[in-house]
């Protein structure tokens, strides 16, 4: 019986992804070459191209792995992850998770740090848009409403722990230098990656903000950081540190003009 | 049946070249972009894409319609691409007469299929149904092939324009593609080009590809050969003017470099029609 168009396509993609050679028998004998090389053109181009699909999303773990390391790792990546996305953008966004049980990377914490530090700065990229808070906006609010009033974050703002060394790799990879050697940091670190303008960003928070700005992510009033920050230590002070932290947030557009922050008190 | 406009010569907008099409004036009549490179919540691609559709017409070029394959059509993908076509308005849509991918797999090629009288069938029905749900006829692409199949029935071009007819759609006719299928496959360009009907071609696309052991391969990462050139003037010879574009996908060049070769489009194109005409 004739083979229908929907056989020919399940024995072409077993091809594809797996090397399966049944589909032969569907293709017509080439004019140049033999039907095995044709098909490789295709075999070759999957791996080709969706290993530059990875390759575009996360450029400096390329460079930290190598390219026949990032290359294998990549082939692993693709055989575990099928795309099921229509949308070539997505592909690498289990790669992070999919490194956490890499075997060959497993005392390379950094590697998979390094990851998600793309992932979350791709993410920030093209994340939703939202307009942000302004100082000047700010400083029309009553301030007795003001404490009151939730604050709201950018939905590209991502918080990240990392407990190696991995920024400091980032930033030596980004600026094509010799990364330093990776290793354990004695506390961990609090990162907050965001967009600004068009350009994603990250930068590292201190103990007290990272906790201020958590609480503020899970909808804590203004009061109501200041009272965390009290609570913490130099409670006389803590009024003039949370105001620090919110004007950096603001000027770094990190927090939104929302119809709530003009009109609604935290209940 | 009234075809678009002709919108004369273009590139494809590429991330590369965002900063010198807003702060310069190149010699370009509109751009086509990447749908799927633009099916994203927001940051710089949309802002970009706003900025350039403010100034240029823009034309929406898909990669992952998959209309070829036997499996349902991606209801969640083109909800996204309508929306998208409300934001961006473009001139038309066109798409690859090819599937991607099948069974929840995406493989990101553009497959070719068995030239028959079922796949036609198939893919004439499921054009209808795009063009129903986004309420716009569509523009299909041949493509490249490095295969053919045991069961064709017909020639790749009785079949292309087969398509447009019971489709009722436009056809976006990639002279590239025709070349390099036309050395993997030892056909006659010219017959290819002869038998696709004059009133469905919309757009043109020039490109570059490579050469593999055996094979031409569509790279787009090359300047336009002057095999392809001769190619189309022939296909101005038989379709008269066109909208034309230079597609280059890889090893992108400076934005001069490919406003040069799309001077050349536009001098071949004067040379036969005048000055005005694409």
């Amino acid at each position: 019986m004739k083979p229908s168009l929907a056989d020919i396509q399940q024995d072409f993609k077993s091809a594809i992804l797996n090397g399966d050679k049944k589909v032969a028998i569907h293709v017509a004998k080439p004019a140049h070459g033999s039907k095995a090389k044709a098909i490789g053109i295709y075999q070759e181009a999957y791996f080709m191209r969706l290993t530059d699909f990875l390759a575009n999303d996360h450029e400096l773990l390329r460079e930290y792995l190598g390219e026949s390391q990032f290359v294998e790792m990549a082939h692993r990546y693709i055989a575990a992850h099928p795309s099921q996305h229509p949308n070539a953008r997505w592909f690498s966004k289990h790669l992070a998770e999919f490194l956490l049980s890499y075997k060959p990377f497993e005392h390379h914490r950094e590697i998979q740090e390094l990851a998600t530090l793309e992932l979350a700065l791709n993410s920030a990229f093209d994340a939703p848009e939202a307009v942000a808070l302004t100082l000047a906006q700010l400083v029309t609010v009553n301030p007795e409403i003001f404490n009151a009033l939730k604050l709201q974050i950018h939905p590209s703002a991502a918080r990240l722990t990392f407990k190696q060394n991995t920024t400091s790799i980032w930033s030596a990879l980004k600026c094509e230098t010799q990364p330093p050697k990776p290793h354990r940091l004695d506390t961990d670190q609090q990162i907050l990656v965001w967009r600004q303008g068009v350009a994603s960003r990250f930068r590292l928070l201190g103990d007290e903000e990272a906790m201020a700005y958590d609480a503020c992510k899970t909808g804590a009033s203004f009061s109501t950081l200041c009272e965390m920050i009290a609570f913490r230590e130099f409670p006389e002070t803590a009024a003039a540190r949370a105001a620090t932290y919110l004007r950096g947030w603001i000027e770094a557009e990190l927090l939104l003009e929302t119809p709530s922050f003009a009109v609604r008190p935290e209940k | 049946m009234n075809k678009p406009k002709n919108l004369g010569f273009g590139l494809g907008l590429r991330p590369q070249h965002y900063r010198e099409i807003l702060d310069g004036n190149p010699a370009v009549d509109w751009f086509e972009v990447i749908s799927e490179n633009y099916m994203v919540p927001g940051g710089q691609p949309l802002r970009m894409l706003d900025a350039v559709r403010e100034r240029y017409p823009v034309v929406m070029h898909g990669v992952s319609l998959s209309i070829a394959s036997t499996s349902p059509l991606d209801l969640d993908y083109l909800q996204v691409l309508k929306a998208l076509t409300k934001q961006v308005k473009p001139k038309w849509i066109s798409d690859h007469l090819c599937w991607t991918g099948v069974h929840g797999v995406n493989m990101h090629d553009l497959f070719p299929v068995p030239y028959t009288e079922e796949a036609l069938n198939h893919v004439a029905s499921r054009i209808s149904q795009v063009q129903d749900f986004l309420g716009t006829r569509i523009a299909i692409e041949n493509v490249s092939s490095y295969i053919t199949y045991e069961q064709s029935e017909m020639e790749e071009w009785d079949f292309v324009a087969e398509v447009a007819k019971r489709a009722d759609c436009w056809l976006l006719l990639d002279v590239n593609n025709v070349f390099v299928s036309g050395f993997n496959h030892d056909f006659s360009t010219h017959a290819f080009i002869e038998s696709i009907p004059v009133d469905r071609v919309v757009q043109f696309h020039l490109a570059g590809h490579s050469e593999g052991e055996q094979h031409l391969i569509d790279t787009h990462d090359q300047p336009v050969c002057e095999e392809v050139w001769q190619l189309y003037e022939r296909a101005l010879k038989k379709f008269g003017p066109v909208t034309t574009m230079i597609e280059r996908d890889d090893n992108i060049p400076p934005l001069a470099e490919l406003v040069s070769e799309l001077t050349r489009a536009r001098q071949i194109s004067a040379s036969m029609f005048g000055a005005v005409a694409a």
